[in-house]
């Protein structure tokens, strides 16, 4: 390498560390591009081969409260508040309802994302259909079966077409760690927006603040760089 | 090797400590490192625990993991500093001088590396750090201020840009990976490769044998002998 004696040193430390800071801001600011130019490598290999693939399908699973349980005989879906026929669900009711299947990108704030995910399960402007809000019901809050998380949209937000509570992933039925048995689905915002292990769909006239928003997240968590569905 | 290439009819002339005894770590130099190891660990821990969904999915309270993994994320790049500034500030700048000084013999022990884990070469004569620590301290700056910054924007990501946020949480997991990795090689030099483990006594109780040191770092023992004095021990 470079040529020196003992009596003239080179401060290759200095160096080194400057080209290592060179090295990670390139990666910072192209990371995606370089990744996609070397063939699309992943730490995800590497997950999976910790985790026996449960997120073999790229999903990291975050839990605010662990993995609840899920009895099939004794849940139920309440879809209340202010609604003029509140309704209770079997989860073999929720499955006979009209279904609704879509394929989109599923996009988490921490960085990660997974690209062509199948849903299939109940769209929310069928369940309002059903349960009829007052005019007053401009909210719809969401409930999490952990106890702890929830979150809400607009009207406008839920009655979208594609924004479903899901009982089906990739032709399967939802696993635990995704929210078995009903998880909300709105592919316009980012993952924290969707409730997993829904039980109670409430519609409301003062919007919650959510779990996340709590920490300082947005309310309304559109996804950089898709279309506003609800501005045209 | 085996003899100090210089005479040492002062060797080891350290008042305080047994002449087969050289003073290698210092107050400073230890506390820096072993609050480096807890704080590292602890991010080891509670990012794995974000991580891996087997150890997700097993944990009641995930908020608290998040927030001892943010806590200990601010204390990984501040601990250092603040240990550095509030105590032996000499020290600490002699380490990095020498992490710094790249001599002759410092090429030829990255080239050579390889052999000497099999004994069947030994190393050309090093400072105070060999090639090889000098490496392991410049990356471990370098990462610990990526991971600072990857994990700020990934906790702050309604700040930032989608794709920075994006790149952020990549670099984050392939530093996290890389980290793990060399602080693997790192704990087996330390306690179980029986040529280099002698290395970890001057990280707990400060010194090292002077027989092992003059294998080692012989350049580091020249330099002690030159200057027959114990070499910036901590006064505290």
């Amino acid at each position: 390498m470079v040529p020196n004696t003992p009596d003239r040193p080179v401060r290759f430390g200095r160096r080194l560390f400057l080209g290592l800071l060179g090295v990670g801001a390139v990666a910072l600011i192209a990371g995606q591009k370089v990744r996609d130019l070397v063939g699309g490598f992943s730490m995800q290999p590497i997950v999976s081969a910790f985790t026996g693939g449960v997120t073999a399908r790229g999903f990291r699973i975050y839990a605010a409260e662990g993995i609840p349980e899920w009895d099939r005989t004794t849940w139920r879906l309440r879809v209340d508040g202010l609604v003029a026929n509140p309704r209770t669900f079997t989860f073999a009711d929720v499955t006979q309802l009209p279904a609704t299947a879509m394929t989109r990108d599923f996009e988490c704030v921490t960085g990660w994302k997974v690209k062509n995910v199948a849903w299939k399960g109940v769209a929310l402007r069928d369940l309002v259909q059903m349960a009829q809000p007052t005019p007053r019901a401009r909210y719809v809050t969401f409930y999490s079966g952990d106890g702890v998380y929830f979150d809400s949209l607009t009207m406008e937000q839920a009655i979208l077409p594609d924004v479903i509570l899901a009982y089906d992933m990739f032709g399967e039925p939802l696993p635990p760690e995704q929210g078995q048995p009903l998880r909300l689905i709105n592919p316009h915002m980012y993952g924290y927006k969707g409730p997993k292990w829904v039980y109670r769909v409430e519609f409301k006239d003062t919007q919650d603040v959510g779990y996340w928003q709590n920490y300082g997240y947005p309310i309304d968590a559109y996804i950089e760089g898709r279309r506003n569905p609800l501005l045209g | 090797m085996d003899t100090p290439s210089t005479p040492t009819s002062k060797g080891g002339a350290t008042p305080s400590l047994a002449n087969d005894r050289l003073p290698r770590f210092g107050l400073t130099e230890r506390t820096l490192h072993w609050t480096h190891a807890v704080v590292f660990l602890v991010l080891v821990i509670t990012g794995a625990a974000i991580l891996f969904p087997f150890l997700a999915a097993s944990i009641a309270d995930r908020e608290l993991v998040r927030a001892v993994h943010i806590t200990a994320g601010f204390g990984l790049v501040l601990a250092p500093v603040a240990i550095a500034l509030a105590g032996n500030r000499r020290a600490v700048r002699r380490d990095m001088a020498d992490v710094d000084r790249w001599e002759e013999d410092d090429w030829l022990w990255i080239r050579g590396w390889s052999y000497y884990r099999y004994g069947r070469r030994m190393p050309p004569p090093q400072g105070l750090f060999n090639a090889g620590q000098k490496v392991n301290v410049v990356f471990t700056g370098a990462t610990v201020l990526f991971f600072f910054v990857t994990g700020v924007i990934m906790w702050k990501w309604f700040y930032f840009p989608r794709w920075l946020v994006e790149n952020a949480g990549g670099l984050h997991d392939v530093l996290s990976a890389l980290a793990v990795a060399v602080w693997l090689g790192h704990v087996y030099m330390a306690l179980l490769n029986p040529s280099t483990r002698e290395s970890i006594r001057g990280m707990t109780v400060g010194w090292v044998r002077r027989a092992w040191a003059v294998e080692h770092h012989e350049k580091w023992v020249d330099e002690l002998d030159r200057r027959a004095s114990p070499h910036d021990l901590d006064r505290t």
